[in-house]
């Protein structure tokens, strides 16, 4: 398989197609505009199909639909898109319906702005729908990767029966990199659906038995028992999702803890801070939850600073703090309405912050 | 020779919502004085002869308790085939 | 001994959730008729919205899913998407429909979405203990109208019927009431009409039952009837507002 110059909107775009979903509704939101456009002309070339939403309530309604019937759906949105989306994410986690969520998100809060931003870690792991479920969330740091995710996520949905959601700023939506896309899986044909998904609504002719695909539990200890279970799979994915990557953590004296495009500003960084003499370090979360508190062990003796390295006022800080266990003090830098730093400026901040910690 | 309708309550499933009494043309509907497992009077029939079989009871019926049967020449009534039957 | 009537196999024998009288329990039992008469129990998906019928999944015998508020139309576009040779049909009641859902139910008649949706008026919120609806009457009592319903304070009634039929890709579009054994039979032929066009695939079709809700209306199961008939048809005609050539 070649490597092609792509725009990040239309890799994601196309790996989802490869990955064999059938479905894609979108509603159009900027920085992702090229996602519903990529789709509504190539999606139905593969034999899927494509709906522009009247919204993103609809958008999200329409891919439970299509998802809780047996197919493989793929939506994207992007931040204030994404919160019109929370009642259906959380509803969908109950229902045990696997789907998979792109995020490209911009500055907030509001409408804010349409340039990258990273305020949404707490939307997304923490989540805005009512009661108690989970999401993994993996944020991706090249065109590479989010697209190799996003043909990933499809089974981690599959197997774990709930959604995913990826987290891409902006900057990664709109810039061009090469990119080696994946071999194309087909789409399920109807008649198969149930072999994989036993639990799909396609008809009582098509599988054992009568199904229906629901969230309301009245009774309360059969929604407790429901939610126990949930959380069966939460464990087990807290155990077996978790990813990250680091470098120079076994003297770092700064340790950067950043994801998405500031990783790649923070792995500049750690250069420009190398030939100033100051020995700095990265974790990378890949996965935003499960949250790799074990990267944090891996830090060596001489580290002074941890410092969250973001695009928005610190919503990754109570996770890195927690992760740190009080080990060393957590500094921020931040940027946020869509200001992006250079690797200089986050150089010159993580010195100081440096010279602080020393103090 | 005049059809013979039988109509039978499913008399633990009824609400007695008193809809089949109130359409039944015939007025030969009605409700039990005792009441059904879930405390509600049910709805039975008080003379099964004068059954014309329109089958409103039943089309009105939102618990689908109604089930109506026409007899064959030479078949009797036996009401202790039905659940509630005749009152 | 021949059967006249037997209770249809796409009722689950089981007691259902709904108050004594209650025309969900009529609309239900038709709309399963029609399809266990064509043929269409095994092939058939279901959407159920929030309201009382929150529970139809457990009497319907069929594959179906729950909804989010108003969101059913759009659920079933979805699933229409991944099935395109099964029956699909929404039922909502009015504040799913025609309150949070309105925004889903146009644009599924506007892209002519081939699926029917049953909608199951009776001018209150039943669920949630008898508040309002957008097809409450102008002076009807609710508990967030207690001196009536006024224009002033919520505007008119929403006919939606109206609405949708001035729609090109609504195809089918039928207000029925079920007050009365002749008016259920019609709304039946209606609800059979509307899955044969459904099978045609020439656009979306649209049912309204008027219906009554005895409880929070604080009426007899048949005196609630009667208001059915004569206040709830005087605003809302009962008549086929539009049919394809051909049906």
């Amino acid at each position: 398989m070649s490597r092609i110059l792509m725009k990040g909107n239309e890799a994601f775009a196309e790996a989802a197609i490869r990955a064999g979903v059938k479905c894609y509704f979108g509603y159009p939101i900027t920085p992702q505009n090229e996602i519903p456009e990529y789709m509504s002309h190539e999606l139905p070339k593969a034999g899927g199909a494509f709906i522009q939403a009247e919204s993103e309530l609809a958008a999200i309604s329409m891919a439970y639909g299509a998802a809780a019937s047996g197919g493989r759906v793929f939506i994207s949105t992007s931040s204030p898109g994404l919160a019109l989306m929370q009642e259906g994410i959380g509803f969908i986690a109950s229902c045990e319906v696997p789907l998979v969520i792109l995020n490209v998100s911009r500055g907030g809060p509001g409408v804010g702005g349409i340039q990258p931003g990273q305020a949404d870690y707490l939307q997304v792991t923490r989540g805005g729908y009512n009661g108690d479920v989970k999401v993994p969330v993996f944020a991706p740091s090249s065109i590479q990767e989010c697209a190799n995710l996003i043909y990933e996520c499809f089974d981690i949905a599959e197997e774990y029966r709930n959604p995913v959601v990826i987290l891409a700023d902006g900057m990664l939506g709109q810039m061009m990199e090469p990119v080696e896309l994946p071999e194309a899986k087909g789409i399920v044909p109807v008649e198969d659906i149930n072999k994989g998904k036993p639990w799909a609504i396609t008809g009582t002719d098509y599988h054992e038995g009568r199904n229906v695909v629901y969230s309301l539990r009245l009774q309360p200890q059969v929604l407790e028992d429901h939610v126990e279970h949930l959380f069966k799979k939460y464990d087990k994915a807290e155990k077996e999702l978790v990813r990250w990557s680091d470098q120079g953590l076994e003297d770092a004296e700064i340790v950067f803890v950043a994801f998405g495009t500031m990783s790649r500003l923070c792995a500049e960084a750690c250069e420009l801070l190398e030939e100033r003499g100051i020995k700095a370090g990265l974790i990378r979360p890949i996965s935003l939850w499960p949250y790799p508190e074990a990267a944090f062990d891996k830090i060596g003796p001489n580290c002074k600073v941890v410092i969250s390295t973001e695009l928005s006022m610190g919503q990754m800080m109570t996770d890195v703090k927690a992760a740190a266990k009080g080990r060393w003090p957590v500094g921020l830098i931040h940027r946020t309405g869509g200001m992006v730093p250079s690797s200089i400026e986050i150089a010159d901040r993580s010195e100081s912050a440096l010279k602080e910690a020393m103090k | 020779m005049k059809r013979r309708f039988k109509v039978v309550f499913n008399r633990e499933k009824c609400k007695g919502c008193e809809l089949c009494i109130n359409f039944c043309p015939k007025g030969i509907l009605a409700l039990d004085p005792e009441v059904n497992a879930k405390g509600y009077h049910p709805a039975g029939i008080i003379d099964q002869e004068k059954c014309i079989g329109c089958a409103s009871c039943a089309t009105m019926c939102p618990d689908y308790c109604i089930s109506i049967y026409q007899l064959e020449d030479g078949e009797e009534y036996d009401a202790s085939e039905s659940q509630a039957g005749q009152m | 001994m021949k059967t006249v009537f037997e209770p249809t196999r796409g009722m689950i024998p089981t007691d259902t959730s709904y108050c004594p009288g209650c025309t969900h329990g009529i609309a239900h039992r038709i709309i399963m008729e029609a399809l266990e008469e064509r043929g269409s129990l095994g092939n058939t998906i279901g959407v159920v919205p929030i309201g009382c019928s929150i529970n139809a999944h457990h009497f319907m015998n069929v594959d179906m899913c729950e909804s989010t508020h108003g969101r059913a139309p759009a659920i079933a576009a979805g699933i229409r998407r991944v099935h395109p040779d099964q029956v699909v049909f929404t039922y909502q009641g009015d504040g799913d429909l025609a309150s949070i859902g309105t925004a889903e139910i146009i644009h599924a008649a506007h892209r002519g979405e081939k699926f029917t949706t049953f909608f199951i008026n009776n001018a209150i919120y039943g669920m949630t203990g008898g508040q309002m609806a957008p097809t409450t009457l102008i002076g009807q009592k609710t508990t967030t109208s207690v001196y009536g319903r006024t224009v002033e304070q919520a505007g008119l009634p929403l006919r939606m019927c109206e609405i949708l039929s001035q729609i090109d890709c609504a195809v089918f579009v039928e207000r029925v009431m079920l007050n009365n054994p002749a008016n259920v039979r019609k709304a039946k032929a209606a609800v059979k009409k509307a899955l044969d066009i459904q099978d045609a695939r020439l656009g979306f079709t649209f049912v309204e039952f008027l219906s009554s809700c005895p409880t929070n209306w604080g009426l007899a199961p048949k005196d609630a009837l009667t208001f059915v008939e004569k206040n709830m048809a005087e605003y809302y005609p009962i008549r086929n507002f539009k049919t394809p050539e051909g049906f």
